[in-house]
């Protein structure tokens, strides 16, 4: 089950508004690479894992991108509180204001609503585990990309935070590969229930 | 004590535990590792405590209410500006 | 004192279709701010981004 601890994984504390990267940056909250589709992907697939260790790699760092979810909110959320309404056309900001305000909303840059054909839970535990190899792999390039789209250091640093945390989750999803492989390579028996005859 | 100071120790102690947890799931045999683990926990632990007395419960349903109003509830929120701190480079 | 390698270089079991990643192993760990600025504890696994 969740329990909320009310602080930050990482701190965010923003000074200067910018509703032109608030738009980009959404894309991390309900994009197609972004941490909610990170969260509900690895928090599913937990069902079909088969090792100890690949269930509470899976369990646990589902988790965390929900920590990450948090921060992506609260990057939009900061950026675009206090717009003058003036600038909000200047910035591109327009189409998102329309239908959320300043408010967070699980959508990519591109305004696609967030949806599950963003993740795959396969019930294969070696497929599972390679989607998620790729899934990491793609939101670094996507911190990365955004990183490049900024200066501000307030927003750098939780974005280069969120880019490191990406490698750590691919070494650890290697790691858990391995372990899988070991086991269905195993000798283990089965005992299968014959049927009764009519 | 000061809060910034507070809550940027036990978010550094809380993140090491993080990445020290994801380590052990893949390598629960390390006993180095667990004993890094433990020490992170424990100091993690007490100085919660004294965060929690000094400005509030840090825990949904787990933490104790220790005024007579309900102050979880109280501003400021983690996703807003106010709550947070600068990390800085020193400790 | 022997010297801490946190990954071997080689894999020595491997097949035809998969993909390996080296296991890491735990050695030096960073100073805790410097962690929490870098995204990780282990030096090994920092990949800075310019």
């Amino acid at each position: 089950m969740w329990i909320y601890e009310k602080k930050q994984e990482f701190p965010v504390k923003i000074k200067q508004q910018n509703p032109a990267l608030a738009k980009l940056i959404i894309t991390q909250y309900g994009g197609p690479d972004g941490e909610l589709g990170a969260s509900l992907r690895y928090l599913s697939q937990r069902y079909a894992a088969v090792t100890p260790q690949s269930k509470a790699i899976l369990n646990d760092i589902g988790t965390e991108e929900l920590a990450h979810l948090e921060m992506i909110g609260s990057i939009c959320h900061q950026l675009s509180k206090d717009i003058d309404p003036a600038e909000i056309k200047a910035a591109g900001f327009d189409s998102y204001y329309v239908d959320h305000g300043t408010g967070v909303y699980p959508a990519s840059a591109a305004g696609v609503p967030f949806t599950a054909a963003y993740f795959q839970s396969k019930g294969d535990p070696l497929t599972d585990l390679y989607e998620n190899l790729a899934a990491e792999q793609k939101a670094r390039s996507t911190y990365e990309y955004l990183m490049r789209m900024t200066d501000d250091p307030d927003v750098l640093e939780p974005l280069r935070f969120l880019r490191e945390r990406e490698i750590v989750h691919f070494q650890r999803f290697g790691e858990a590969l391995e372990g899988v492989r070991e086991y269905l390579d195993s000798k283990r028996q089965f005992t299968v229930k014959m049927p009764k005859n009519e | 004590m000061d809060r910034d100071r507070i809550l940027k120790r036990l978010t550094v102690l809380d993140f090491l535990a993080v990445d020290l947890a994801l380590y052990l799931d893949s390598h629960p045999d390390c006993k180095e590792g667990i004993k890094k683990y433990n020490e992170v926990v424990s100091e993690a632990d007490g100085l919660r405590e004294q965060y929690e007395n000094l400005f509030g419960p840090l825990f949904s349903y787990r933490s104790y209410s220790k005024r007579d109003e309900f102050n979880w509830t109280d501003d400021p929120w983690p996703w807003e500006n106010d709550f947070n701190f600068v990390v800085g480079g020193e400790e | 004192m022997a010297e801490c390698r946190p990954f071997d270089k080689t894999i020595a079991v491997t097949q035809l279709a998969q993909a390996y990643v080296p296991i890491q192993k735990m050695c030096e760990l960073m100073e805790p701010v410097q962690a929490l600025l870098a995204g990780t504890v282990f030096p090994e696994l920092v990949d800075i981004y310019k």
